[in-house]
């Protein structure tokens, strides 16, 4: 038997509306802004081609991170949509595509990484003190988990999510 | 006219031709087809790719070479998209106005030339 | 046949008209079943009368169902296959899809069947190259000039009862014959055919000409046909020449690099050209009249070298066998 081959496409989902709550969206609202998205650019003949394997895989409301799982012939339409969605459930947002993995592993040791780096930033940008003793402490608590996730991983595969909400939560 | 210069050359082009020449035919459901401007006829054909293809499909671009007065129009195709563009025409069922009308595709040939005569002319 | 169509080849041959002559006869002469044949010529108003005149002998027939068994009659052969050139082949048959039927000037009767017609048959048959993978045709080919095709021989038998008893078949066909000798009427044939089957008709020839009037054209450049300064590239030319033959107006203000309906546009570089002709014919059209045409033209531009000096003079020859090719296949000379 054959295995299907999919793609993983990370996007962090941007709310250029500076608003107080945190607008809620879920995965659901997610798909279909993605469809409506491929219809628009792609067509019937896109929608056809990709609806079988598109779904909607994770979404951080957190972090604003989504992950779109896509067939891996058909990753260019999907890929090349993404970039027009404009709203997800009456929330104005833009899609930025940070990484294409080739399983759910790979995008969350990417994300990683990418968190990783941007911690630094997030420091520097702080006004008082207090909240940089905050953030110095979840960065070296970051650290500590990972270098706890990498030895396990090296002996039973580490169930991703809770992995990355391990590393979110902290933010 | 024995030009001294000119030698004796042979050139083979690519396997592939840059485009596609198409001879279609499109009837309306009860609507007279030669009224049709080049201009309408055009947009049929957009309103055919963008159906089918999204707005990104309906970008290449297609030349209306054409327009004869039963209908009957030469197009121009760029030879990568010629297979969607013309599942796209095959498919379009219905014009805006909701009428039902069709796009029927006669001959298609690499070259322009090919769709000067059609050999499949005798009944 | 999608495939067939976007793999289609462009040869280009390039050489002045004083050497290798044989060399342009032959692929005309190799063409067998010509459909139609177009002359475009910038620069001259009407299309020379020795031009017309090469048509007026060529005659064509259509036959009505004729079985195919009287193809492989010894007077048939003795009398014409034998002593003249003879382009026949069927009509109404899609190559792809059914069963056509060939006779060349070569001799040869080319049976392109498909694979039910070629079981039943039961002649021996090869499959066809051209689209091997993709098609069941088989092809059998029997020579009927060959000294041991006559009756009593167990090979002659053989295609006879296949042909006649086995499989009834029976086409609608267009014919042509090139009498080796000139004081032969080539409507002999005609009347050949009248008694073997239901109907036979004459195939009309269609000429139309079309004159137009300042018309943008590309120049050409013979030492450079790959495009340069002074001329386009010759695809471009070749294109040119389509649209002039379609009759695409290219003039007008709505097409161009900016239009909405066609970017279409003349090659540069480009002169006008004040006035020319397209002339024509559609039919069944032998090759010897083809290339008869073609020396009439290469005399009418040899005859007139002033005039034309510094005008291309172009004619090209359409060809559309069905008996080899799916797809349409056509030819073309282009004289400076």
């Amino acid at each position: 038997m054959v295995r299907f081959k999919n793609r993983y496409i990370l996007c962090e989902v941007v709310f250029p509306d500076k608003k107080k709550e945190i607008p809620r969206i879920d995965t659901k609202s997610v798909y279909f802004a993605v469809r409506d998205a491929i219809l628009d650019a792609h067509g019937d003949y896109g929608l056809g081609a990709v609806q079988f394997s598109l779904s909607v895989k994770y979404l951080n409301i957190k972090t604003n991170i989504i992950i779109i799982r896509v067939e891996r012939k058909h990753l260019n339409i999907v890929a090349s949509s993404v970039v027009f969605i404009k709203k997800v459930a009456s929330h104005n947002i833009i899609m930025k595509t940070l990484h294409v993995g080739g399983s759910i592993r790979a995008c969350q040791k990417f994300l990683i990484s990418y968190h990783k780096k941007n911690l630094p930033l997030l420091y520097s940008g702080c006004e008082t003190e207090e909240q940089r003793a905050k953030v110095m402490q979840s960065i070296v608590e970051a650290c500590d988990d990972l270098q706890n996730l990498t030895s396990r991983t090296k002996l039973t595969a580490p169930d991703s999510s809770s992995a990355l909400n391990n590393l979110m939560s902290d933010d | 006219m024995v030009d001294a210069d000119v030698k004796t050359k042979c050139f083979i082009s690519e396997k592939k031709q840059p485009y596609l020449y198409m001879k279609v035919s499109l009837t309306i459901d009860g609507e007279d087809v030669g009224q049709l401007t080049p201009v309408q006829y055009k947009y049929l054909i957009m309103q055919a790719l963008k159906e089918t293809l999204g707005q990104i499909g309906a970008s290449y671009t297609v030349d209306l070479l054409k327009l004869s007065s039963n209908g009957v129009a030469l197009l121009r195709l760029p030879r990568g998209y010629s297979d969607k563009l013309w599942a796209a025409l095959t498919m379009y069922g219905a014009t805006p106005a909701k009428r039902r009308c069709a796009f029927r595709v006669l001959q298609v040939s690499p070259f322009l030339m090919g769709l000067v005569v059609d050999s499949r002319w005798q009944q | 046949m999608a495939t067939s169509i976007q793999n289609a080849t462009f040869l280009f041959h390039n050489y002045s008209l004083g050497e290798r002559t044989d060399k342009e006869q032959s692929v005309v002469l190799n063409r067998y079943f010509n459909h139609a044949l177009t002359v475009i010529l910038p620069g001259a108003s009407v299309i020379p009368h020795p031009v017309l005149e090469c048509f007026s002998d060529q005659l064509a027939y259509r036959l009505h169902r004729l079985p195919l068994y009287r193809l492989i009659e010894i007077p048939f052969i003795q009398a014409f296959v034998k002593k003249g050139a003879v382009h026949m082949m069927s009509v109404n048959t899609k190559l792809d899809t059914s069963d056509c039927v060939a006779v060349t000037p070569s001799g040869c009767l080319l049976l392109h069947l498909t694979k039910d017609t070629y079981e039943q048959l039961g002649l021996e048959a090869r499959k066809q190259t051209y689209h091997e993978k993709i098609s069941d045709i088989y092809v059998v080919q029997i020579n009927l000039l060959a000294d041991h095709f006559r009756p009593g021989k167990k090979g002659y038998d053989r295609v006879l009862w296949c042909l006649k008893d086995r499989l009834d078949l029976a086409f609608n066909f267009l014919v042509a014959w090139e009498p080796h000798d000139d004081k032969v009427c080539s409507s002999s044939l005609g009347v050949y055919f009248a008694e073997k089957c239901p109907r036979v008709e004459r195939v009309a020839q269609e000429k139309t000409s079309r004159v137009f009037t300042s018309l943008p054209c590309p120049k050409i450049d013979a030492v450079q046909p790959e495009g340069s300064e002074d001329g386009c590239h010759y695809q471009e030319v070749f294109e040119w020449l389509g649209a002039v033959a379609c009759g695409i107006d290219i003039t007008s203000e709505d097409t161009g690099p900016d239009s909405y309906t066609s970017t279409l546009a003349c090659p540069d570089p480009k002169y006008n050209c004040p006035r020319g002709c397209v002339f024509q014919v559609s039919g069944f059209i032998t090759p010897q009249t083809v290339l008869k045409v073609w020396k009439t033209l290469r005399e009418y531009t040899a005859c007139h070298p002033r005039k034309l000096a510094d005008q291309p003079d172009c004619a090209w020859v359409c060809r559309q066998p069905r008996h080899s090719q799916a797809g349409c296949t056509q030819f073309l000379c282009l004289w400076r």
